[in-house]
């Protein structure tokens, strides 16, 4: 007779509706996995997110050896003793790094970077065409019914496009790389950005997902590339006449605050080339009351800010006003293909782990990402 | 007496500042070239004398008042990627003055305006910028509303009309993740066919044709459905307003596209207005026909207040801006220069219009 219990127990605790095809596609090619799921509320509040993973029954963790979560974590380690490896459903593992799991246990945390390259790097180009092209102001036109104008706010007719320019990548991971793709595309040189040196084809080669028909899975795309965790390092690429740079770096200790007043005088080869800042990688990686001085002061061009610190953005933050600025609700990630492409990467890893390799977005606590 | 080029009378008459170090500059490189500048607004009075020794005019909109103040000249260029407005003067009518135009200068910034309008379209931008407005972090209504965000990978990007605007939005499309299938007047059966000879903003184009995936072709309307009943999820209008074009897509040809309104399409026009029959337009918004609407051209222009197009919600209209840009005079004097060059060898020219097909 075929069968007995399951070997590995599959839990999904993620804040949408059960995706059943793609459930019942996991359960197909792995019958050796007992897969289960929950929905779970989301909450932007920490708190209330650790009040619903309370209310979870206690023995839901009891057989769990593979987690696929959000924020939905065990209160112990031990109320999980089977547990091996955890697949989040986010690129970042911030929300998780306190918790005695990530600080007291090794099991395998995976997270679902890659997924996210071209919905945010759509974000990322939408935001900054907007802002070059004035699109606000059209808008405004169109809603008056009105055929345009001339006058002294007419700077929708000097609209400057991308040919040319200069975007800087700090941080060239699967999103900035497919940032870099879209404006290499567009005509732009880019310049690229990463903790580590990468100064070998292997090394410039993104190891990760990826999704298929995008990114830029050889590094070829960059012409020159810069690297270092210290300030001067950073402070040298940032003086590289950058006309926009993306922050898409992992937040971590080391990179908490890496932009600030310094930062902006640099990009802006003080105040005489104000750039453009795009961020959509965590709050805490921008002094934001300095880059609110900046922009103020024009230092930089303009900003678009898809998350912010704290989140929520408090409602008397000035950045809500200034013109310039974009500010969306850490929706740029957020999509339709977001959950399939991350149940692809755990069926990848799952795979993966049948065969003895190596998984795909391993964290690695001692660098924090 | 000396030899070199033939002396040339070149005549420039454009709206706008006078652009000076255009100017000199190529008074430098064409010392051959005598050069005379002269405002084309508000409205030019130009001397009758002005015109007798023009041999080459660059123009946008201004044009000899008849054929015969103008017995030398040779050449018009205009400024713009189109030639409507010089199509019923004697200039076209009446002569077999070369007629040459600046497309290939405006590729990058109108497909900046589509890649902008389409994402703006299918990430919400309008709704975020509300929020924004109301310094609203709307996340919980936000996250379930922006959870059917669809981005662009395996979508597929229909270009009709794969000329130097085509090909660039097919440039970003493929970089997005896109299929791009491109549709062109006569077929493109080879690969000498699917090159672009003409001028080509650096970094920017498809030079080589090696973009589509899929090449469609004809002006009659078989061709036409057979191309749009491809799976197009996002049409670039982008062909030139011709006898063959006007009204190129109408109800019929956007119940192809959308497979009778049961897929979801984006239409962007950044041609000319008349290419689409405008009211066929608005029906098919409101009837679910087509999904949504970018459009920098509209038939007439400026668009009438009252029109209806102007508060649907799925619909972008921008008064024919998208090429405007600080860019546009440069490239449009560079491209003019290769043709001086071209013009004082005894070469062809970049861009003659063809009197015969309309462009």
């Amino acid at each position: 007779m075929g069968g007995g219990p399951a070997e590995e127990h599959l839990l999904c605790l993620l804040p949408f509706p059960e995706p059943t095809d793609l459930l019942n596609g996991l359960r197909k090619k792995f019958h050796n996995i007992d897969i289960s799921y929950r929905e779970v509320t989301y909450s932007a509040s920490a708190e209330q997110r650790r009040e619903e993973t309370k209310n979870l029954p206690d023995d839901i963790w009891e057989d769990v050896t593979i987690l696929y979560t959000l924020f939905s974590l065990p209160a112990n380690p031990s109320d999980a003793p089977h547990l091996k490896l955890v697949h989040l459903a986010s690129a970042g593992s911030n929300q998780i790094q306190k918790h005695p799991i990530y600080t007291e246990t090794d099991v395998t945390i995976t997270t679902s970077s890659g997924v996210h390259g071209p919905q945010i790097a759509e974000w990322c180009v939408m935001t900054a065409l907007v802002q070059s092209h004035k699109y606000n102001q059209l808008h405004d036109l169109q809603k008056e019914h009105k055929w345009g104008k001339t006058g002294e706010d007419d700077d929708y007719h000097k609209v400057r496009d991308m040919v040319g320019r200069r975007l800087g990548v700090l941080g060239y991971g699967s999103i900035g790389r497919q940032v870099g793709r879209v404006a290499k595309a567009m005509g732009m040189d880019v310049v690229a950005y990463t903790a580590t040196p990468k100064d070998t084809a292997e090394k410039k080669k993104d190891q990760g997902f990826i999704v298929p028909g995008t990114g830029d899975a050889d590094g070829l795309v960059p012409t020159a590339w810069y690297s270092g965790l210290d300030k001067d390092s950073r402070i040298h690429f940032l003086k590289q006449d950058i006309d926009w740079l993306i922050v898409s770096v992992p937040l971590t200790e080391q990179t908490t605050h890496f932009l600030s007043t310094d930062e902006f005088k640099a990009l802006s080869q003080d105040g005489k080339n104000p750039a453009f800042i795009t961020n959509i990688a965590r709050g805490p990686i921008i002094d934001q009351p300095k880059l609110i001085e900046a922009l103020k002061d024009k230092t930089l061009a303009g900003a678009a800010l898809d998350v912010t610190d704290p989140e929520p953005l408090p409602e008397d933050s000035e950045l809500w006003d200034l013109p310039n600025v974009t500010v969306t609700p850490h929706v740029s990630g957020v999509g339709s293909a977001y959950t399939e492409r991350s149940f692809k990467i755990l069926e990848e890893n799952l795979v993966r782990r049948e065969k003895g390799e190596k998984l795909f977005n391993v964290v690695r606590r001692e660098r924090g990402y | 007496m000396g030899g070199g080029p033939a002396k040339e009378h070149l005549l420039i008459l454009l709206p706008g500042a006078e652009p000076k170090e255009i100017l000199s500059a190529l008074r430098k490189r064409f010392p051959h070239i005598e050069i005379t500048y002269l405002s084309a607004s508000p409205s030019p009075s130009i001397p009758d004398k002005a015109w007798n020794d023009v041999t080459i005019l660059y123009t946008l909109f201004t044009f000899p008042p008849s054929l015969s103040l103008c017995p030398h000249l040779r050449v018009v260029q205009l400024a713009s990627a189109g030639s409507n407005q010089i199509q019923s003067h004697p200039i076209y009518t009446s002569s077999d003055i070369i007629i040459t135009t600046a497309s290939g200068i405006h590729g990058p910034q109108i497909a900046e305006w589509c890649i902008m309008t389409a994402l703006v379209q299918s990430h919400e931008y309008n709704k975020l910028h509300d929020f924004q407005k109301e310094h609203r972090w709307g996340k919980k209504e936000a996250g379930s509303d922006f959870m059917h965000v669809r981005d662009m990978v395996g979508r597929r990007l229909g270009v009709l009309g794969y000329g130097s605007i085509g090909r660039q939005v097919g440039r970003v499309g493929k970089a997005l993740g896109m299929d791009v299938i491109a549709y062109t007047a006569t077929p493109k059966d080879s690969a000498e066919k699917k090159k672009d000879q003409g001028f080509i903003v650096p970094g920017t184009g498809d030079a080589e044709g090696v973009v589509p995936s899929a090449w469609y072709s004809g002006l009659d309307k078989a061709s036409l459905r057979h191309f749009l009943k491809q799976e197009i999820d996002w049409l670039v209008v982008s062909v030139p307003l011709t006898k063959e074009t006007r009204h190129f897509l109408s109800m019929d040809e956007f119940k192809a596209l959308s497979q009778d309104g049961t897929r979801p399409v984006f239409v962007q026009n950044i041609a000319r207005g008349p290419i689409l029959d405008q009211p066929a337009l608005i029906r098919a918004l409101k009837d679910g026909t087509v999904a949504g609407a970018a459009l920098d051209v509209t038939d007439p222009e400026p668009l009438p207040e009252d029109s209806e197009l102007w508060d649907m919600e799925n619909v972008i209209v921008t008064p024919h801006v998208s090429a405007a840009g600080v860019a546009y005079e440069e490239r449009a004097f560079r491209l003019f220069e290769v043709n001086l060059e071209r013009l004082g060898k005894g070469e062809g020219l970049l861009n003659v219009v063809r009197r015969e097909r309309g462009y």
